[in-house]
């Protein structure tokens, strides 16, 4: 595991560095506080040295440029930004609580309570593609919840927004993503279609009221190919 | 600071007055005109003419081919040839001087200007795509390079990773220039866009939230094609400025 940048205790751009409280395959998240700034707070870190995977980088940056455009309950609220000149980091609103993911061992849910999760997500997708914004990476992990019950979409990485550089436009020969979600224009190279993020919400309705992935369990991104012109089994 | 780029300005007095008022109603603290003040239009005088003026007071410029012309023997396509040999005879000395004298290249702090691109620029090659942009960026260090030529706005970035991206921008949102990457930043044109556009383009960068912001700005087209065709210059030089091509 790379050694993080930053440590317990130390201050940047006036955030108070506390612990450490996750280890990401692309990121650290640290718990920080500002004088001035009163709602719970996380710092983001890429893992960007030597030998991390070059999408860590890139996905950062996606972040650093999106995030503070971003605005309304169904994203975290950005406080700050540092750049890899200096020290690279977001500052976002900690949301309380679990993603998605932790509902998984329950699957499946009874219809009516999966399809107001659904609906909800499907809330918050139409709020961000009014903001310009493709999710690109919709899956249970990217899902929390507000106690008012409003859904959050977090980790925007791999995001396209139409008004900004695509920075993964051509950083990657392969789609970025999570296979089992995707949707197979996106394996087409196509970045720019909102419908991919609704594709991704159809895998997740189905996963969350049948208790299985309609095109599988596959990562890789060849064996989703084949997999999604295939009809999925009716999950009634 | 804010700064406002220029570039392609070819004589278009109508075009170049509307965005100067753009610009400095927004506050542009810094003019940098990025070359061809002259060629194609019909107020070649006045505009070179300001362009002297604004250097006077604190901006910058750099020579694009158009002004070269002016003092060279090298050849351009019919129309552009006819509007320069035209052009040569509207000029004073001492303003054809200013241009003959402009220089290819200027830097300031991490930037880079220059107006067709920085890997030859006495070879005004175009940059069309990601590898002539990465040709321009591998040539400096500078960490943004600023340029015209091509009359077309477009955005290029390049990764650590030395991967390019390429962004046609939009008209008034800002955009981040992250310090991670290096970028070409090619304002478009403001006085004979080719994007299909027919409003002048320029852009403004702000060194200190690094956000670049492409303008355009409607004009009075009609006005500018009517000097053309007043002038007895090249007709298609008057109709291509209200089809933005």
């Amino acid at each position: 595991m790379a050694k993080p940048s930053v440590v317990s205790g130390a201050v940047i751009d006036g955030f108070a560095v506390g612990e450490c409280v996750h280890h990401g395959g692309m990121a650290t998240l640290w718990s920080v506080t500002h004088p001035n700034i009163t709602v719970p707070l996380l710092m983001k870190i890429p893992r960007v040295s030597e030998g991390e995977d070059p999408a860590a980088i890139v996905s950062f940056e996606m972040e650093q440029m999106l995030l503070p455009r971003l605005s309304g309950p169904h994203v975290p609220a950005c406080f700050g930004t540092g750049d890899f000149a200096h020290q690279a980091y977001v500052v976002i609103e900690r949301i309380p609580g679990k993603t998605l993911y932790s509902r998984l061992e329950e699957l499946p849910l009874g219809y009516e309570e999966a399809r107001g999760i659904v609906q909800k997500i499907a809330l918050a997708l139409a709020d961000l593609h009014r903001q310009n914004v493709i999710h690109h990476d919709i899956k249970p992990s990217s899902i929390m919840f507000r106690p008012s019950g409003e859904v959050v979409l977090i980790d925007f990485g791999l995001s396209h927004h139409n008004q900004l550089p695509d920075l993964l436009q051509e950083e990657f020969r392969l789609p970025y993503g999570t296979a089992p979600y995707m949707a197979p224009e996106r394996l087409l190279g196509v970045r720019d279609d909102p419908r991919s993020d609704l594709f991704s919400l159809g895998v997740l309705l189905y996963f969350f009221t049948t208790g299985v992935r309609p095109f599988g369990e596959s990562e890789t991104n060849a064996r989703h190919a084949a997999a999604a012109v295939a009809r999925p089994a009716s999950p009634a | 600071m804010l700064l406002a780029f220029f570039a392609d300005i070819h004589a278009n007095r109508q075009a170049f007055s509307a965005c100067l008022d753009f610009a400095r109603a927004r506050g542009a603290e810094r003019l940098i005109c990025l070359g061809d003040y002259v060629g194609y239009g019909a107020d070649p005088e006045w505009t070179v003419e300001t362009v002297m003026g604004l250097v006077d007071s604190g901006a910058m410029a750099v020579g694009g081919n158009h002004d070269n012309a002016i003092s060279s023997t090298e050849s351009m396509n019919a129309q552009a040839q006819a509007a320069i040999e035209w052009t040569r005879g509207r000029l004073s000395a001492v303003q054809r001087g200013f241009l003959a004298d402009l220089p290819l290249t200027l830097h300031e702090e991490d930037r880079f200007y220059v107006h067709s691109e920085a890997s030859y620029p006495a070879k005004w090659r175009y940059v069309q795509d990601s590898s002539d942009a990465a040709r321009s960026i591998q040539a400096t260090s500078a960490q943004i390079t600023f340029c015209g030529h091509i009359h077309q706005p477009a955005l290029y970035s390049m990764s650590s990773a030395a991967k390019m991206t390429s962004f046609v921008p939009t008209s008034g949102v800002p955009v981040q220039l992250l310090g991670g990457r290096r970028w070409l930043a090619v304002v478009g044109s403001v006085g004979q866009p080719r994007d299909g556009d027919s409003a002048a383009c320029f852009a403004m960068f702000d060194t200190n939230s690094r956000e670049i912001t492409y303008c355009r700005v409607p004009y009075d087209v009609e006005a500018a094609a009517k000097r053309i065709r007043e002038n007895g210059l090249p007709l298609w030089l008057a109709d291509r400025l209200l089809l933005g091509r």
